[in-house]
């Protein structure tokens, strides 16, 4: 009987189903209240105890007495089933979804590690998680992924892993600029001009953004290149201006600085954050870049002109290439 | 006749375990450090290429190759050897350049275009595997392309450039934008000033025994005063500016006091009708143009009645020019009486 009885629970365990306790009859025995549920977590008396997950232990005593009616019962193990994990490849990022894993006698789930690594079956870089359904790796480099995802219990036990989900990121590199036209106004003596996109400003104003985003390992770079503002031969003089956001009203300078918003590093001299301007004429000049994979990132442009008193009456002009490497 | 199998198999076996790995393994890897610099992402646009990659591997051999393909959309039509470059070496900045030639000898790689619009270059080592220098395991390699015949795609998008190197191999992305340049524009306004520092001077009474000179507070004097007037210009035309002066000489009624002619400055005179003008630079740079630029005591008028002649000029944008302006009169015995007045304009033209 016994062996009915075990077979019937080792079939229902592998079954993975949440089984709900019901008398057990024959005509020649019955079985009453068969389930003894430890409640909402591991619980422990004297009539029961549960060592761990897939034991079975059965209660109370068995008996032959006419005096009393022995019960026996089985005792529920906490249950869990796997979470099942999808990767989703967007440019450089990989997002995980996963379905909830379901537990049932005993279980709760209190958060998740998500784990990633280049070789299948890892060894895996995890992560603690909460009790979210999704995650993002961002700015990875190209290449193949692999992925698992680990359930918690409330005690920070894993409870659950699930399947290995894999992932390819391919070279992903974008580059854009916001505007192609960009104009001072008039310059004059009195003080320093701003380009804008539309008539200049006499406020430090930005001019343009650039944007740019790359999971390229060893990061991007930006250069410039051009020639100083001229017209019919006179020209602004290229400038390198630093701790300013003046210049020198009264001489002429043309100069440009740029503002890094994320994680991509300006050169000193272009540093608008210490107000330092410069340009470097007919030369491919480097203007931001970073070290490593870096998300869409935007860079604030900002040029600044000044005029001398006798700079020549005229409409002055140049254009600027802005280009991006990857490095990859 | 089993044993002689066994034997031969065994034979075989033995060779086969004895072989060098490397006649085994062929000798591919990942190219590494790998970018190409354009000079120009702009649809359609010229653009340079400096493709710089870092070989595990080495190309040392004749019969190796380097093979640069752009994606199709790139366009060297056209490209001669002559505007690509290969330098390579273990650091940066130490690169020796190697000779290109349309086929490898000796001393010269071989370099040969192929594919739709030449996309496709493939560098061949020198036949003695060398060339200036071998091309060794880890070495920095550019292959750089002038901006010559070389065009971009015609659409806007990410494009590959696909590199092999002895077997090593790797790819670049480079992305090409509708418009990767940023126009600026800026203007200087023209700018032009002019000022005459009194408008009515005064000789006072003319005689015969000395010259007199107009001042400003319209008595005169006898002798030549710093001026009886200034004139003031300035302007930031490329080409600078003219003052022309324009107007009769003295005159009362039908009578008039004789300018001084001719094209140069001439000594004044008394006892003999004489009116002219001198002018100096007081400050500044320009030039009083002749009859007007005598010395001390040296004047000139030009024409009578004078129509608009050169008074000064400066030919460069030029800051504020300050000249001083002398006016002379001499009368004769026989100078009819009167009050002789005339009004003289100047007038400032810049140049731009």
């Amino acid at each position: 009987m016994n062996k009915i009885i075990y077979g019937l629970i080792a079939f229902l365990y592998l079954a993975g189903t949440i089984v709900f306790a019901k008398d057990l009859t024959s005509t020649n025995f019955i079985v009453r209240d068969p389930s003894i549920g430890t409640g909402g977590g591991y619980q422990s008396s004297g009539s029961f105890k549960m060592y761990s997950a897939g034991n079975l232990n059965v209660s109370g005593n068995g008996g032959t007495s006419t005096s009393f009616i022995g019960r026996e019962g089985f005792l529920q193990y906490p249950e869990a089933r796997a979470s099942v994990l999808t990767p989703t490849v967007i440019g450089s990022t990989v997002t995980l979804d996963w379905t909830a894993t379901t537990v049932a006698n005993g279980y709760t789930v209190s958060g998740y590690k998500i784990g990633i690594a280049t070789v299948s079956g890892g060894p895996y870089t995890l992560t603690t998680l909460g009790n979210v359904l999704t995650h993002s790796y961002i700015n990875r480099t190209p290449g193949t992924y692999y992925f698992i995802l680990q359930t918690l219990d409330a005690f920070g036990n894993v409870i659950a892993t699930s399947n290995e989900a894999t992932a390819t990121v391919e070279e992903t590199l974008s580059f854009s600029i916001s505007a192609n036209a960009i104009s001072f106004g008039p310059l004059t003596s009195a003080g320093p001009r701003y380009a804008t996109t539309s008539t200049g400003s006499g406020t430090e104003t930005s001019a343009h953004s650039l944007t740019a985003e790359s999971n390229a390992s060893t990061g991007y770079t930006i250069i410039y290149s051009g020639s100083t503002l001229d017209s019919n031969g006179n020209v602004i003089n290229p400038a390198t201006i630093t701790s300013s956001s003046t210049g020198t009203p009264g001489t002429n300078q043309f100069a440009l600085s740029l503002l890094s918003t994320g994680i991509a590093s300006v050169p000193t001299s272009y540093d608008h954050v210490s107000q330092n301007w410069n340009f470097a004429a007919n030369t491919l000049a480097t203007i931001a870049s970073t070290s490593g994979p870096a998300a869409a990132e935007t860079l604030n442009a900002y040029y600044i002109a000044n005029a001398a008193t006798l700079a020549p009456a005229g409409t002055y002009r140049t254009t600027l290439t802005y280009a991006i490497t990857a490095n990859y | 006749m089993m044993k002689s199998f066994v034997r031969i198999l065994l034979a075989f076996g033995i060779l086969f375990i004895s072989m060098p790995t490397t006649a085994l393994i062929a000798n591919a890897a990942s190219l590494s450090a790998m970018s190409d610099t354009m000079s120009n992402q702009t649809i359609s646009a010229t653009s340079s290429h400096a493709i710089r990659f870092t070989t595990p591997t080495g190309v040392t051999a004749n019969g190796q190759t380097i093979v640069v393909t752009f994606q199709s959309g790139f366009d060297f039509t056209s490209k001669a050897i002559g505007t690509v470059s290969l330098t390579h070496g273990a650091s940066t900045g130490t690169e020796s350049t190697e000779t290109l030639a349309a086929s490898p000898s000796a001393s010269a790689w071989g370099a040969v275009f192929s594919g739709t619009n030449n996309v496709i270059l493939t560098l061949t080592a020198p036949t003695d595997g060398t060339g200036s220098a071998p091309l060794a395991a880890g070495d920095k390699v550019i292959v750089s392309y002038t901006s010559a015949n070389s065009t971009n795609p015609s659409s806007p998008g990410n494009y590959t450039i696909a590199l092999t190197a002895n077997g090593d191999t790797g790819t670049i992305t480079v992305p090409i934008l509708t418009n990767s340049q940023v126009a600026i524009s800026a203007t200087v306004d023209q700018s032009l000033t002019f000022s005459v520092s009194n408008n009515s001077i005064g000789f006072g009474s003319l005689t015969t025994a000395n010259s007199r000179f107009a001042t400003s507070d319209s008595l005169g004097s006898s002798s030549e005063p710093t001026n009886a007037h200034t004139l003031a210009a300035s302007t930031n035309a490329a080409s600078g500016y003219s003052v022309a002066v324009s107007g009769a000489t003295l005159t009362s009624g039908s009578n008039t006091i004789t300018a001084i002619p001719g094209a140069s400055a001439v000594a004044l005179s008394p006892g003999t009708e004489q009116f002219g003008i001198r002018g100096a630079v007081a400050s500044g740079s320009g030039t009083v143009a002749a009859p007007f630029n005598g010395s001390a005591g040296n004047y000139g008028f030009g024409t009578s009645p004078l129509s608009s002649q050169a008074f000064a000029s400066n030919s460069t944008a030029s800051a504020s020019t300050s000249y001083n302006v002398n006016y002379a009169a001499n009368i004769a015995t026989l100078t009819e009486a009167g009050s002789y007045t005339t009004t003289l304009t100047y007038v400032a033209t810049a140049n731009f």
